[in-house]
Formats: structure tokens, C-alpha cells, sequence
């Protein structure tokens, strides 16, 4: 991929939710293959604002936005509101991880191979050597590859966020989208994960909340704040 | 699962899940255009005048209000005599039972609400037997036997609506009365019913338009096809949801059917009015006055 | 003070347990009525086929025939309707449509039963006749589908809080993979929700069969063994309402208290059921009869 090109710009975006205003006329315009950091005071809507570039906000209640948000996929920009770009192909192209970790009730593999599942695609050997690529990619097939039929709720908190990460790349995002991923998770944890988004650079575009400046200081590329429904460029 | 499968279920989901709500339409507008000519001053009055009626002047013989009537104090008497152990029942097993009790207590409501209506009819019939038998002559099937079985059909719900809505007030709400010095008693009399006021009147209503509607309890006990207007609880009554059955089976002329429909709109749009009440209590103050 | 807040617990559970009580005496009142039956021995031939008061057999099993056949049949009916219309109001609907779907869903199950029967005859027992079945139209299957209808409500609600009830973390998991709606729904809130259907299923199962009005304006009230779902049939519940203007002391009369007794042990069964596929299920008691949908007739 090279320099310079736009994964994220928006147009005049306004994004009104759950009864507050989180963002006002906002222009964005930002590149791909960096680690963007997103942060600001809490109660801002940090997580609700990520939401906007998957539509996942749709799912949890109402809300309007305004202006556009154009995605770069596939190697166009892609209006993902008004160009009727199919929903579930956007949210495979724009993954998500949450603030916890959010491992479905079964096993590791079968986490695995659920985003597959949902694009029918059932090939056992595809599967697992795709598995095993994700878990290889996030340092997780030498700690659980012995046991990838096992529960994956009983994992440890890091390692089921860096699992829930494995499940996003399944599909090969183009973009990822982090909601505060490392605060629940000691701090061991946190740097392995911050190792990770670091080497996940460059294929991919990371959009990452995060409210510790130290973690902002260690990885991002480019960080704003939010701040009175605005973002702001910090160096 | 792939596509084609999927898109199938989409389409079974749409057609079969609008079904029910395609057939309530076509209740209500079969209803309105088949009985709505029915409706109007002589469906309830018959020939006789408005005031004379009401006052009692003169008899209404072909008219629904001794049906009205007797379905109003029905209700009115099953509901006085229910909502207090309906309210203190589920007070208790909210704020007061151990959990053993209550779970114990919570089975013994929940098969009672489970309880086809027409054995509650048939435990109030056979208790005017078992009268008969040692006191002969005095209690049969009627008014105040009616509402003692809808007051047991109802109970439950009361008891269950009150238990669920003590037991969703939050811990901080719960604790500010304590807090502050008062006893148990005051604390619920006080904070917690108020506080979750709307719920308990929704399932009074909920429980008033059970009782209305219920005909299979009220066939057993004393509902009867034409008695007048109601002279004493200790007598045999009309009821409009008795009136509707009766209709079905015995019209004997094109006018008696009429008035069958009108008696199933009046009856559905009581209901649904009440109904729509507890909804709406519900949904829209719950916004302003719910913590 | 102190006696006022002690005696109010007390009166409290006075109510209670008066009400809990109160169904026991229910029942033995019902035992005692149909003893003589039991006494006479002639309980076993309850249970022959043939309902004749004036040849003396008293034989209620066509009754439990009609009971169990109206039931299932309308459980057969319902279930289609309901799972789509819980899949629709919870996930395929559009998002503004939706809070109108549920508003009408519990309308429906307020609508008094004997209206829905009284509608039925006129409307659907007619079209019955022409179009799919011999006879007068009144059968056991006209009446199914007027239940299914009555009993979808209950349904459908206790479908959609069970769907709703599935832990957010894991829907947003699968939301933000692509999941399209059906696929969330079979491959995730169905396997994770599925004792609270089966919950609601009984429940539905148990509202077909406690109800009176529907049966015994719809289904004929024949009282011979019902052969086929296109014939008239009678149930239990309306049995014990057909019986009830015969003669006091006749031992015809004392057969529906063990209708009654048998409905009522019928009950109880089924919510003991409920309770254990609670426990086996989720492991949270859930609520058998929500107070904000009335039951049945």
C-alpha cells in the first residue's frame, strides 16, 4: 500500500446519539496504514464515534448522522452510508475489538472459524490453516495451540483480547477499529498488544481509543482528541 | 446455512410473522362492518330512555346495560376483593420471604396461574355444593361467588406484577430510606411504592381487564342469559362476555345476532382501551416518573 | 412503632400463604366432590371411550383426546407464526417499525377469547365448510387455528425477552463480524436462548389446553372418539361446561370434578416442568406468567 493514501475521510459529519451531540461538522481526512489514536475526556463518546465506521451503532439505538463518511475499500472510497454498500460486507472490512474482550461461549477454534462460518465458507483445511495463521500473527498459537478445543471463556483476559483480535483478521479487515483494548488488561498484557497493533501497521488501518497518553506516546502515529464535539490534531 | 437457505427463512419470517397481525385486522374490521350498525343508544338501552333507565324507572328487557352493569360490578367487587392480598402477597414475597418460602410461594402462584380458568369456576361451583349439602337454601351461584373466583384468578397476577417491580428497584434507591432512619415498613410505604407506582397500576389494570373478559370462571358461578338488572350480590347476574356466548349459540333473529356484535365490539374495545392504557402507563409517564 | 412494622410482615404473609393455601383447599375440595366416583370403583371405567350418561358409561377419554389433539394441533399452528413474528419485531423489521410490532403483539393478547370465537363462527367456520372439510365446519381443526391464534401472543413475547436477553457482548461480537440477521439468529441467540423457548412453548402448550371458550364454541362438543382433526371433537374444559346443568347427585356430574382434577394435575405438571428446564437451562428463575400479558380463558 503505499504513502499518502486516505482509508478514512469525512465530510461535514455530524453524529447525534443517545441524546447528546458527540460530533459536530467535523472534516476528516485520515491515512492508511497508521495507528490513529483517538482520546479526550471520558463521557465524550469516544466508543459511540469508532461505532460510526462500522454502522454498529445502528444496532443499539437511535441516533442521526449527518455529512459523509467515506471508507477507502477495495480500493475505492466507498460513502458507507449512502451508497448502499452491503452491511455485513462493510463490518467485515472494518473490524472491531471491544473495551472487553468479548469471546463467544465456545471454543477457541470455533470462535475461529464463526467469521468464516458467516461467509459460508466451510473448508475444514481452509479454516484451520487460516486459524492458525491469525493465532500465529497475534502470539497466541504457541500458548493455547494445544488446546484450540477448549472453552475459550477460560482463557485469560489478555488472551482473550489478543483471541478477539485474531477473530477480527480472520476476514482480512482493511481497517481496525479499537475501543479502548488493552483497559481491562494488565500491563504484561497491554504491551503485547501494543507490540501487535504495531507489527498489524502498514497492511492494516488502526483506529484506536485510548485514554492512557503513555500508550498513545508508545504507538500512534498521529493521535486527536476529542473535545466540544470536535477533533483536534495533537502532534 | 447458505444463501438460498437464508434468504428462505427471511421470507418464512415476513409471510408467517405478519399472520397474526393480518388477522387482527381482520377481526376488527370484520367486526366494525358487520356489527357497527349495531351500535348506538339502543344497543345498551333497548327502547326504554336513557334517564328512565339509569335511574331504574323501567326495566331495560333488550338491551346490554343489566350486561354491563353486571360485568362492571363484577370486576369492581372481584378487584376490591383481590388487591389486597394480590399487593401485599407480592410485597412479601419481594421484600419479606426467605428464599426457600418464596420460591415455594412462587410455585404455588405460578400453578395457580396456570390453572385452566374453568377449574376456578369449577372450585367456586363446587364450593356452593358443598354449602348446599350442610346449609341448604343459601349460597348459590352468583354475583359475590363470581368475584370471589376472579378475585382467585387474579391474584396471581397482582402478586407477580408487584413482586417483579419491588424487586427491579435499584439498590441505591432501596437503601435510601434505611439510610435515613426509617423502618421497613415506612421505607417500603414511602419509597418504594411510590417509586415504582406506574407498574403497580398498569398490573391493576392488566388484572381488571383479565376479570372483564374472563367468561369460562363466570359461566360456572352465577353469569346467567337474562336476569335483569342487578338487584343483590347474593343473586344471579348478566354479563357481557356471557351475553357474547350465549349470542353465538341461541340467537333466535337477525336483531339478536346484531346485538351479539355489538356486544363483541363493546367488550374489544374495553378491553383494548384497557389494555392500551397499561401500555401506554408503561412506555410514556415511565420516562418521567421511573429512577 | 415496632408493632406495626412486625404486624404488617405478618399480614403480609397472611395474604401469601392464605392464597397458596387456599389452592390446596381447592384441590381437596375437588378430590372430595369426585370421591364417590373413586369410591364406587368405577374410576377405572372413566377411562373407556364412550361418554353415554344414559347407557351409565362415563367414559371421559374421548374428551382427553379431543383435549390433547386441539392442543398440539394448535402448538403445530402457533409455533410457525410465532418464531417468525418474534424473528421479525427482534431483528428483520425495520428499527422504527419495531416498537409498533410489540405494542400490537400485546394488544392481541388482551383481546378477550370469547370475541375471537364469536368472530370465528361467523367468519372462519363458514369458509371452513365450503372450501376444506365435510360437516358443519365446527371441528377440531377450526378450533386449532382459532387457538394458535390466541396463543401466539404469549408466545411471541416470551420469545422476544428470551432473544433479548442474551448477554449484549456477545450480539455486538457478532454484529461487528457481518452477521446478517438470520445468521445471528441460528447461530447465536437461538442456541444460547433456547430454554426460554422451550419455556414459552409449554406455556403456550398449557394456555391451549386450559382454554374453554375456543373449544367449546369451535369444535363441535361431539362426544365420540374423534377420528380425524376434520371431525367434531369435544374437550375437557368444555366438557365440565356442557356437564355442568346436569343433575347434582348424578355420578354424571361427579365425572367433571375428575375432569377438573385431571386438567389441574395437567397444570401443575407442566409448570413443574418449567421449573426444572429453568434449572437445567439458564440456572435464573424465570418468570412463568409475566403480569404484563393476562392469561387465558
Amino acid at each position: 500500500m503505499s504513502q499518502g493514501r486516505t482509508a478514512i475521510s469525512t465530510e461535514r459529519l455530524s453524529f447525534y446519539y443517545g441524546g447528546m451531540t458527540i460530533l459536530k461538522e467535523i472534516d476528516l481526512d485520515l491515512p492508511a496504514g497508521k495507528i490513529i489514536a483517538i482520546t479526550g475526556p471520558s463521557g465524550t463518546g469516544k466508543s459511540t464515534l469508532l461505532s460510526i465506521f462500522n454502522r454498529l451503532w445502528e444496532e443499539a439505538g437511535p441516533g442521526r448522522l449527518e455529512g459523509q463518511v467515506n471508507l477507502s475499500l477495495d480500493g475505492k472510497m466507498v460513502n458507507v452510508y449512502q451508497d448502499n454498500y452491503p452491511l455485513d460486507r462493510l463490518r467485515r472490512k472494518v473490524g472491531m475489538v471491544f473495551q472487553t474482550p468479548n469471546p463467544l461461549p465456545m471454543s477457541i477454534a470455533k470462535n475461529l472459524a464463526f467469521p468464516l462460518r458467516l461467509m459460508n465458507i466451510q473448508d475444514k483445511h481452509l479454516v484451520t490453516s487460516m486459524s492458525e495463521e491469525m493465532l500465529h500473527k497475534v502470539h497466541l498459537l504457541d500458548e493455547v495451540g494445544d488446546r484450540l478445543q477448549s472453552d475459550a471463556t477460560q482463557l485469560s483476559g489478555g488472551q482473550q483480547q489478543r483471541l478477539c483480535i485474531a477473530r477480527s483478521l480472520m476476514l482480512k479487515p482493511e481497517i481496525l477499529l479499537l475501543d479502548e483494548p488493552t483497559s481491562s488488561l494488565d500491563h504484561q498484557a497491554c504491551l503485547r498488544i501494543e507490540k501487535l497493533l504495531k507489527e498489524l501497521r502498514g497492511s492494516t488501518t488502526i483506529l484506536l481509543v485510548s485514554h492512557y497518553q503513555d500508550q498513545v506516546q508508545r504507538i500512534a502515529d498521529t493521535c486527536y482528541e476529542l473535545r466540544n464535539c470536535q477533533l483536534f490534531r495533537r502532534s | 446455512m447458505n444463501r438460498i437457505m437464508e434468504r428462505g427463512l427471511v421470507l418464512f419470517c415476513w409471510i408467517f410473522g405478519l399472520l397474526p397481525l393480518l388477522i387482527l385486522l381482520t377481526v376488527i374490521v370484520y367486526l366494525l362492518i358487520r356489527g357497527g350498525n349495531a351500535l348506538g343508544l339502543e344497543l345498551i338501552f333497548g327502547k326504554v330512555p336513557v334517564l328512565d333507565a339509569l335511574f331504574g324507572h323501567r326495566q331495560v328487557f333488550d338491551g346490554l346495560l343489566p350486561a354491563l352493569t353486571g360485568t362492571g360490578l363484577l370486576v369492581i367487587l372481584s378487584l376490591v376483593l383481590a388487591i389486597i392480598p394480590g399487593i401485599c402477597g407480592g410485597i412479601y414475597l419481594a421484600e419479606y420471604s426467605s428464599p426457600g418460602e418464596g420460591r415455594m410461594l412462587g410455585l404455588l402462584f405460578d400453578i395457580i396461574a396456570g390453572l385452566p380458568s374453568i377449574v376456578i369456576g369449577l372450585a367456586g361451583f363446587a364450593l356452593t355444593i358443598i354449602l348446599h349439602r350442610h346449609y341448604p337454601g343459601r349460597l348459590g351461584p352468583c354475583l359475590l361467588l363470581s368475584a370471589m373466583a376472579l378475585a382467585f384468578l387474579i391474584v396471581p397476577y397482582l402478586v407477580r406484577t408487584t413482586e417483579a417491580s419491588l424487586r427491579s428497584i435499584p439498590l441505591d434507591l432501596r437503601l435510601t430510606g434505611p439510610a435515613l432512619g426509617a423502618s421497613k415498613l415506612q421505607n417500603i410505604v414511602f419509597v418504594l411504592l411510590p417509586a415504582r407506582m406506574n407498574d403497580l397500576i398498569g398490573g391493576i389494570i392488566l388484572a381488571i381487564g383479565r376479570a372483564a373478559e374472563d367468561t369460562a370462571v363466570i359461566m360456572l358461578t352465577g353469569a346467567v342469559a337474562s336476569a335483569g338488572m342487578v338487584r343483590s350480590v347474593l343473586e344471579q347476574y348478566e354479563a357481557l362476555p356471557f351475553y357474547i356466548y350465549y349470542i353465538s349459540s341461541q340467537y333466535s333473529d337477525a336483531a339478536e345476532l346484531q346485538s351479539g356484535f355489538g356486544a363483541a365490539i363493546l367488550l374489544f374495545a374495553l378491553c383494548g382501551l384497557l389494555f392500551l392504557l397499561a401500555i401506554l402507563l408503561e412506555h410514556g409517564f415511565s420516562r418521567r416518573l421511573k429512577r | 412503632m415496632i408493632n406495626a412494622v412486625k404486624s404488617f410482615e405478618h399480614f403480609c404473609r397472611a395474604m401469601a400463604m392464605g392464597s397458596g393455601l387456599l389452592l390446596i383447599a381447592i384441590l381437596f375440595m375437588m378430590a372430595f366432590l369426585g370421591w364417590p366416583l373413586i369410591e364406587s370403583g368405577r374410576f377405572i371405567a372413566l377411562f373407556s371411550t364412550e361418554w353415554n350418561p344414559q347407557g351409565k358409561s362415563y367414559g371421559i377419554l374421548p374428551m382427553v383426546m379431543g383435549s390433547l389433539r386441539i392442543t398440539l394441533l394448535a402448538l403445530f399452528f402457533s409455533l410457525p407464526m410465532s418464531i417468525s413474528a418474534a424473528c421479525l419485531t427482534e431483528l428483520l423489521a425495520p428499527r422504527s417499525l419495531r416498537r409498533l410490532l410489540l405494542i400490537a403483539i400485546r394488544f392481541m393478547a388482551g383481546i378477550p377469547t370469547v370475541v375471537y370465537g364469536f368472530v370465528a363462527i361467523f367468519l372462519l367456520v363458514p369458509l371452513m365448510r365450503e372450501y376444506f372439510i365435510q360437516g358443519s365446519g365446527f371441528s377440531i381443526i377450526t378450533a386449532s387455528l382459532v387457538l394458535a391464534v390466541l396463543i401466539a401472543p404469549t408466545m411471541i413475547i416470551f420469545f422476544v425477552n428470551g432473544m433479548q436477553s442474551v448477554p449484549r457482548p456477545y450480539c455486538a461480537a457478532v454484529d461487528s463480524l457481518g452477521a446478517r440477521p438470520m445468521q445471528k439468529f441460528v447461530y447465536l441467540l437461538l442456541p444460547q436462548a433456547y430454554p426460554t423457548f422451550l419455556v414459552g412453548i409449554v406455556l403456550g402448550l398449557g394456555r391451549a389446553m386450559g382454554d374453554t371458550l375456543i373449544s367449546l364454541m369451535l369444535a363441535g362438543n361431539s362426544v365420540a372418539m374423534p377420528e380425524s382433526i376434520a371431525e367434531s371433537g369435544r374437550t375437557l374444559t368444555a366438557h365440565i361446561a356442557l356437564v355442568i346443568a346436569a343433575d347434582f347427585s348424578s355420578m354424571e356430574f361427579t365425572t367433571i370434578f375428575v375432569c377438573g382434577l385431571t386438567l389441574t394435575l395437567f397444570a401443575i405438571c407442566l409448570i413443574l416442568s418449567i421449573r426444572l428446564l429453568d434449572h437445567f437451562g439458564s440456572g435464573r428463575v424465570i418468570q412463568v406468567e409475566n403480569p404484563r400479558r393476562p392469561g387465558h380463558e
